[in-house]
């Protein structure tokens, strides 16, 4: 709503005689009503968009909130997953390393056994 | 990827005020203060005695009391607009701000994690290496012992 002054009839001479006659007292109280009525419109219209922009904006932050905290969520199981399989390659390569020292020494005591 | 000029990042930008909601409602009430101290100006008074100069004075002062009153309602509203406007600034920069934080402790911690892994792996196969390394030596050593090889 675009309530401007000008539009208000404000130049205009004949609503503005509030000391002369009653139809002119009634004019300039009606007028009075009107220019009221227009001041309260566009103080609505931007009560609405501040509270529609507020709104807008606890919105985001509350996205926002949900989103790191599901972010965090996956982080958390991808760590896990990434030590679990940490822990895994480890024991597998202990295993390998385990096993290649068996046969080792079994190799050695071939060798111990043939040449006796 | 964050942080790439192509991709907008997930906070958008702040809802403001308009302007045009700001003037219309300071214009108004500018308006209401002007008509307010509007007087018309009469030769006569309503009882048909001539205007004197003391009627003249108040309705000046009526005048400019009314311009006075709607200027400070309608510098009011610029300042509470501008206020608002300003603070929604603030708190989304704020939360911007707050995201890339975030943004970079999980960047940070997936590094991390990654190294972490890579790391483990790298030292099992060394560990691995070493154990085939030392069997071999062991053996030639041993064939060499006994005149094998």
């Amino acid at each position: 709503m675009n309530a401007g002054w000008l539009k208000q009839g404000l130049l205009s001479d004949s609503t503005h005689k509030p000391q002369t006659g009653t139809a002119t007292g009634d004019r300039a109280a009606a007028d009075f009503a009107k220019q009221t009525q227009f001041a309260n419109a566009a103080n609505m219209d931007r009560g609405m968009a501040k509270a529609n922009a507020q709104t807008y904006g606890q919105r985001q932050q509350q996205s926002e909130q949900m989103g790191q905290q599901w972010r965090q969520a996956q982080m958390q199981r991808f760590r896990s997953l990434s030590n679990q399989k940490s822990q895994q390659s480890a024991f597998a390569m202990k295993l390998l390393e385990s096993q290649i020292g068996m046969q080792s020494d079994w190799q050695n005591s071939l060798i111990g056994m043939i040449s006796q | 990827m964050i942080g790439s000029s192509s991709t907008p990042f997930r906070i958008r930008p702040p809802q403001l005020l308009a302007d045009s909601a700001t003037e219309s409602a300071a214009n108004n009430a500018l308006a209401q203060g002007y008509q307010k101290g509007y007087v018309r100006p009469a030769t006569q008074t309503k009882a048909g005695f001539s205007v004197t100069a003391k009627d003249r004075m108040r309705a000046a002062q009526q005048a400019s009391a009314g311009v006075n009153e709607g200027a400070q309602n309608a510098a009011n509203i610029r300042a509470e607009d501008q206020q608002f406007n300003s603070q929604q600034r603030f708190d989304n920069d704020l939360l911007r701000q707050q995201a890339m934080a975030f943004d970079y402790g999980q960047m940070t911690d997936q590094n991390a994690a990654n190294f972490d892994r890579t790391f483990a792996r790298q030292s099992a196969l060394s560990g691995v290496a070493q154990a085939r390394q030392r069997a071999a030596m062991q053996l030639r050593l041993a064939l060499l012992s006994k005149g094998l090889s």
